[in-house]
This record gives C-alpha cells, sequence and structure tokens, in this order.
C-alpha cells in the first residue's frame, strides 16, 4: 500500500513540477503584461497619443531581470527622450529598462 | 546641480558604443545630465618586437590607448554640442574598475552597452550590471543596437519579362 502511494506520487511529480512551473511561467507573464500596460499608458500620455515608440516587456526568471524594451524606427528616437522620464517612473524594481537605437534602425 | 550621467564602455562594445551615441545624447538630454563616457580596458603588456625588446612598456601603451580611444569617442559625441561630455579611460579589471568609477562619480543613470555574444561574455556583462546596480543608487539603463530586420522574402509574383528556365528545343 505505502509503496502503490510512493509510486503514484513519484510518477505524478514531474507533472505536477510542470504544471507549477509553467503557473509560475505565466503568473510572471501575467505581471509583464501589466508592466508593459501600465508603461504605454504613461508614454501613450506623455507623448499625446499614439506614436511610433514601440514598448515590449519580458517577464523576469530565475537567472535574469525582466526587460522593458523601448525602440522606434530610424530618425524617431527623440521620441525615446521625450517618454524617458515617465518609462523609468513606472519600471517596477527587477526590471530593467532596454533601449534600442542605432545600429540597424 | 545637473544630473550625472555614466555610460560604461567595456573592450568589444566601442562600435556599439559609437553607434549608440544618439540614444546616449536622447537620454541625457531627457535627464538633463552631464555625460561621462568611461571606457574601461585591462593593463596593456608591454610591446614587443620579434626579438622579444620592449618597443613600448605599459606606460606608454596605456598613454597611446587613452589617446586614441579619447579622439574617438570624443570626436562621435562632438557633433552633439548642446550635452556636456568627458570621455575618461581607466585600467583594470573592467568590471572592479566600473564599480569604483560608479561609486566615485555617483551617477543618477548608468548607461550600460549590450553587444556581448558568447556566454561568457553574457556572464561578465550581467556580472557587471549587478554590481552597477548594487554599488550605487543610479538607475541602469541598457543601450543596445536593433537588431537587422529579417531577410525580404523572394517576390511572389514572377515577371513576365523573365525568360523561362528551360528553353525548348529547337526543331530546324
Amino acid at each position: 500500500m505505502f509503496s502503490d502511494l510512493v509510486g503514484l506520487i513519484i510518477s505524478l511529480s514531474p507533472i505536477l513540477g510542470l504544471l507549477v512551473w509553467r503557473g509560475h511561467v505565466d503568473r510572471q507573464q501575467h505581471a509583464a503584461d501589466i508592466v508593459r500596460a501600465d508603461v504605454h499608458a504613461g508614454v501613450t500620455r506623455a507623448l499625446e497619443g499614439e506614436s511610433l515608440l514601440a514598448i515590449k516587456a519580458q517577464a523576469p526568471t530565475a537567472w535574469r531581470p525582466g526587460k522593458v524594451r523601448l525602440s522606434t524606427p530610424s530618425g524617431y528616437e527623440p521620441l525615446i527622450g521625450r517618454a524617458f522620464q515617465t518609462v523609468l517612473e513606472r519600471v517596477p524594481a527587477g526590471y530593467e529598462v532596454v533601449i534600442h537605437c542605432g545600429g540597424n534602425s | 546641480m545637473s544630473a550625472r550621467l555614466l555610460a560604461v564602455i567595456t573592450p568589444g562594445e566601442e562600435a556599439t558604443a559609437l553607434s549608440s551615441m544618439v540614444g546616449l545624447v536622447t537620454i541625457a538630454r531627457a535627464a538633463e545630465a552631464e555625460v561621462r563616457l568611461a571606457y574601461f580596458r585591462d593593463l596593456p603588456r608591454p610591446r614587443v618586437d620579434r626579438h622579444d625588446r620592449v618597443v613600448a612598456d605599459t606606460a606608454a601603451e596605456m598613454a597611446r590607448i587613452e589617446r586614441t580611444a579619447t579622439e574617438a569617442i570624443e570626436s562621435s559625441a562632438r557633433v552633439f554640442d548642446d550635452v556636456r561630455a568627458e570621455t575618461v579611460v581607466r585600467f583594470g579589471k573592467p568590471t572592479r574598475e566600473a564599480g569604483l568609477e560608479a561609486e566615485v562619480y555617483a551617477p543618477q543613470i548608468v548607461v550600460v552597452f549590450a553587444t556581448a555574444r558568447g556566454l561568457l561574455a553574457r556572464l561578465r556583462r550581467w556580472t557587471l550590471r549587478r554590481r552597477l546596480a548594487r554599488r550605487s543608487d543610479a538607475r541602469v539603463l541598457v543601450l543596445a543596437p536593433t537588431p537587422p530586420p529579417a531577410e525580404r522574402r523572394a517576390p511572389v509574383v514572377q515577371s513576365a519579362l523573365t525568360p523561362p528556365a528551360r528553353l525548348p528545343a529547337r526543331r530546324d
């Protein structure tokens, strides 16, 4: 009886572990989506409407912090400057701001 | 007192730093900050000729690297004359020296450049960011080059002027 129970637990543990891990990843992604929405709302207000400034949020993982990526087409970099303070105010701890500009933009 | 912005340039990031100068200046303008462009290099080895005679000792090499780096960075920053920028070159272990520089300069914003490729370089960059974030109260920003656009697909519609791949055999 006991050995059956142990066998059941051992055989189910990978599936349960996977479910728990997926749940954690989903929660992190949900939090990242909220951060993205918050930053986007702030940027839209700061720039007085929709703009060419693209915002992408990546959830943090165990080995790297979350990232809020800002990018614009080439020649539109001043948009980053206008929205920069708002972004910094709204990005929570545990996230870093990555600005894509120059190079191939 | 205006804000201070420290841009950390480590070996291998020189080209990215120069090409990302627009972004750096945009941030500096927005924060109304003065910029310190700090280039960190390992201590150079003395230069020797093929007979192992020293032609330039470490001090001479350091002076040469400092002059070259300062000229290159300042020439690219000179275009943006509305932002106060100074260039410093520090020799030693880049991660440790960058931490010390952040502690001494006490910037409000620290900018690092993301070009690291390979596991070791990524690990080094991660250590640098962690150290900068821990040592100073500054906000750490990452300036990264925009990835190239995906390759365009070949046109679906073939031009009528394009000759067929196989011409029919001539019947004479």
